[in-house]
């Protein structure tokens, strides 16, 4: 019982939070977007099926 | 020296009368407190539920209608996956294709080749995404298989069906499994879902190509190799990250291939 | 305040407590999914399962940011002790909630694959040399094992058996595990959701808990500060007698780094090590009821002049030796081996101006 383990908490909390924030802000900026891409012409019309399930044969 | 203890935090200090203690009753300032405040807390952890759910990105339309079992009939082809195309006057170029796969992520134990190029019937699952078709069966052949009337199956179109290459393109996009995409997870994009993608993948799940337009079109490719064969496991890492490839675009029947050597993908 | 390991030793408190803890715990589940089944644009909620995932994880990682708002919470006020009374049992559901969100995680992206489901948690995405790319499953693995660990050692048992120091440093990883649950979710749905919503809160959570603590620690790191001026040998001047409320104490530090409680009971004084047999909690901010030191955590109670539980209990605390001289209080910051009877300083209320 010889020690005073708040400090301690302190000490832990004085490591991680700046460590935490900055490594999680910096990853979160990082993050990606789905590109945007040219489709040649002529793709959207075939990708437009049917959507009629009701008929299986 | 007379107060050493001048720096510690002591709460009591504001309120020296009154202590709350577990096994005790507790105190009236502790009870008045505590009426406020825990319907307080039940408040706010309603609304705060509420606002991130209703905060979710669209997980697009997919469906996996596990409630009827769907027959299909039509020719059965293992090139470059397992898939079914039937005739379907009102679809484009009179045909549908859907994929076939398996339960689970292990797709490729599917053992189809000895009725490769043959009129089937075939039930299943249906799992579906705005008019892309795939039908889910058990993974070892059984009554689930019949081959089917050739006549029924119109056979020559569809075993070999048009294809036209549509010219060279360099995509930008996002490698998928076609079965979570189709409609078995929702969402099935993006990094949450990428381990699972790759483990799909690598079961033997077809891979697709998920592209969209700046004007908010998008396209599903059927990734297969530079030579309109099965896709190569070496794209496995780069599995639901941003990623471009050069390649050649071919209709084969409705739908539409993306060839592309496997070490033509860049992570971007 | 027992020695005699129940399960569980109930009262009402802790049954007011729990039901609180279910309730809202099942109440921000259920709201959860039904918002997300009801309320989706386009008319395109997520699957149930993954909605339910992410249901169980934002739970566990709200219910943790909650647990480690209470301890810094109760140093500001004491309005927050009933919270910190029974904080293990939010602890135990916090660890339900996770073990089921690392379950159903588990079996939904990873089993029936080529793979073995634990392989893939770590193989699947091989990232491990990006930063934005990186395997946030493999951070949230770790944190479900610290959490699983202090979960398993929770009870009073484990606490007398690997010694309260022991016991305290292991449930000290709590903090990194939160940490390690914060980058998860930065790495894991931060990368894909686009609202937001999403990064204000996990980062409102994280700055307002770590804000919390590092307010509440540099009061105590400047306490401690103070003793570094206590290098003197000999008895240590605390205060006034009068000083010290009735019924309550004065905290002192000691040079070796220890702190003293030196308690007042109507003319009497006596002094006592600050840190609670039980979990270390600090008695000098409880008070003297029913004539013994009741600690303001858990209620462990002990007599002030020796330092020992009343009966039927047993636990026994350092006690330190008292003495006033000229109208002060002084302590020997020899501390006397634990339930070592001492004699009460007694005040002069004639000399003293009441």
């Amino acid at each position: 019982m010889k020690r005073p383990h708040r400090r301690i908490h302190f000490l832990f909390w004085i490591v991680i939070a700046p460590i935490t924030a900055l490594v999680g802000y910096f990853s979160w900026q990082m993050r990606p977007a789905t590109p945007f891409t040219e489709l040649p012409p002529g793709i959207e019309t075939i990708s437009d099926a049917s959507t009629d399930t009701s008929e299986s044969r | 020296m007379t107060n050493a203890s001048k720096g510690v935090i002591d709460p009591q200090k504001k309120d020296p009368n009154e202590m709350f203690v577990g096994w005790a009753s507790a105190p009236a300032v502790d009870r008045r407190f505590l009426l406020g405040a825990l319907p307080a807390g039940l408040a706010a952890s309603a609304g705060a539920s509420w606002l991130i759910a209703n905060e979710l990105d669209d997980p697009g339309a997919g469906a996996w209608l596990t409630n009827a079992t769907h027959q299909v009939t039509g020719v059965l082809t293992n090139h470059p996956y397992p898939m079914i195309r039937l005739a379907d006057a009102r679809a484009p170029f009179g045909m549908r294709t859907i994929l076939v796969v398996a339960q689970g992520k292990c797709t490729s134990g599917l053992r189809l080749g000895d009725v490769a190029g043959k009129a089937v019937s075939a039930s299943g699952v249906l799992i579906q995404r705005e008019g892309r078709q795939m039908l889910e069966v058990p993974l070892f052949l059984g009554d689930w298989l019949k081959l089917a009337d050739e006549e029924a199956a119109e056979p020559d179109a569809l075993t070999n069906p048009q294809t036209e290459p549509l010219g060279k393109a360099t995509l930008s996009g996002t490698i998928m499994d076609s079965k979570c995409f189709f409609g078995v997870m929702k969402p099935s994009l993006g990094k949450t879902h990428k381990a699972c993608a790759s483990l799909c993948i690598r079961g033997g799940i077809p891979p697709s190509f998920w592209a969209r337009t700046r004007d908010g079109r998008e396209s599903v490719l059927l990734m297969t190799d530079a030579q309109g064969g099965p896709m190569s496991m070496d794209i496995l890492p780069l599995v639901a990250d941003p990623v471009t490839a050069q390649g050649e675009i071919v209709r084969v029947g409705d739908i539409l291939e993306f060839r592309a050597d496997p070490n033509d993908y860049r992570r971007i | 305040m027992g020695h005699q390991y129940k399960a569980i030793q109930w009262n009402g408190n802790k049954i007011v407590y729990d039901l609180y803890v279910l309730a809202s715990t099942g109440m921000f589940i259920t709201i959860f999914m039904i918002t997300g089944l009801a309320t989706q644009p386009g008319g395109h909620p997520a699957d149930p399962v993954i909605l339910f995932i992410r249901a169980l994880g934002v739970t566990a990682f709200a219910l943790l940011t909650v647990i480690l708002t209470i301890g810094p919470l109760a140093r500001l006020s004491p309005r927050f002790l009933p919270m910190l009374y029974n904080r293990r049992h939010l602890g135990v559901t916090m660890f339900i909630v996770a073990s089921a969100h690392f379950g159903l995680a588990l079996f939904w992206y990873h089993a029936g694959g080529p793979l073995n489901p634990l392989v893939s948690l770590f193989v699947s995405n091989p990232q491990y040399d990006s930063i934005p790319g990186f395997p946030f499953e493999s951070l949230g693995f770790v944190a479900f094992l610290i959490i699983f660990v202090m979960a398993a050692t929770s009870h009073d048992f484990w606490l007398n058996n690997l010694s309260a120091p022991v016991w305290k440093a292991l449930h000290m990883l709590v903090y990194p595990a939160y940490a390690l649950l914060v980058m998860h979710i930065v790495l894991g749905a931060l990368m894909t959701e686009k609202s937001m919503l999403y990064p204000i809160m996990t980062g409102g959570a994280f700055l307002f808990v770590s804000g919390l603590h590092l307010y509440a620690g540099f009061g105590e790191w400047r306490a401690d500060n103070g003793m570094k001026s206590l290098k003197a040998k000999g008895w240590i001047d605390v205060c006034a007698p009068l000083d010290i409320p009735d019924m309550r104490a004065v905290i002192a530090p000691l040079p070796k780094g220890d702190r003293v409680a030196v308690f007042r009971y109507g003319g009497k004084i006596s002094a006592v090590t600050n840190a609670c047999r039980h979990q270390n909690g600090p008695l000098g901010e409880g008070r003297v009821i029913d004539g013994c030191i009741t600690c303001p955590w858990h209620g462990w109670q002990y007599r002030p002049s020796d330092g020992i539980s009343p009966p039927p209990f047993t636990e026994k605390i350092a006690t330190y030796n008292v003495k006033i001289e000229s109208g002060r209080v002084f302590v020997d910051p020899k501390p006397n081996p634990p339930g070592t009877r001492t004699n009460p300083a007694l005040i002069d209320m004639e000399g003293a101006s009441l």
